[in-house]
């Protein structure tokens, strides 16, 4: 039994589904703005619907400048 | 030859390819069975389209910070990344502003503009291929 190679193993898992998992979350905010769309008869998304889709983008931008502000060059 | 390859190989690492292998299997079967059952509905037109771009674009961000501060990534290229995902964001807004005005035609330009960004900003961070953006 090797714990470094399971912490290793464990980690990469981890890794791969948290990514999967993220991607999938985030696509499931348009699915359901779509689906919500769709059973109330509209074709267009709402101001409120657009503000929070475009929120996802605005977060995940913070992140990456959150990031570069405190990498090391 | 069979047992040559695997007993190369200790117990706990056969294991840990064998879960490997099984989550590969687990989540193509998610792909093949269609993104409508997990809440994800295709496009009907250019706006939810358009709409999908956002949260593609912001996992490609969160994607380089998370290389960026486990150092598989240079500061520099993720200011590359950055700059390029912020130029897909611009491309996305403005083909929401042609929609919005009704011309289908130049909104649609800027969306396959923010797809093709977005695709490169992807290839460079080595993820793969984004159904949503085809």
């Amino acid at each position: 039994m090797n714990p470094i190679l399971i912490a290793q193993g464990l980690q990469i898992l981890d890794a791969a589904l948290s990514v999967a998992g993220n991607a999938l979350v985030k696509a499931q905010l348009v699915g359901g703005f779509i689906q919500k769309a769709q059973a109330e008869g509209r074709t267009t998304f709402t101001a409120d619907e657009w503000a929070q889709i475009q929120a996802v983008d605005d977060a995940g931008r913070d992140k990456l400048v959150n990031a570069i502000k405190n990498a090391v060059s | 030859m069979y047992y040559l390859v695997w007993s190369r190989f200790s117990r706990w690492q056969i294991t840990a390819m064998y879960v490997a292998f099984l989550t590969a299997i687990a989540l193509s079967i998610l792909q093949l069975q269609g993104c409508t059952q997990l809440g994800i509905s295709a496009p009907a037109n250019v706006e939810q389209g358009i709409a999908y771009i956002y949260p593609a674009n912001a996992l490609v961000r969160e994607e380089a910070a998370k290389l960026l501060k486990i150092g598989s990534i240079k500061k520099q290229e993720a200011v590359v990344v950055l700059d390029l995902t912020d130029k897909v964001r611009s491309a996305a807004d403005i083909a929401r502003d042609y929609v919005r005005a009704g011309d289908q035609t130049a909104a649609q330009r800027n969306l396959t503009l923010a797809r093709n960004v977005l695709k490169e900003a992807r290839t460079f961070l080595g993820m793969p291929d984004d159904k949503e953006l085809k």
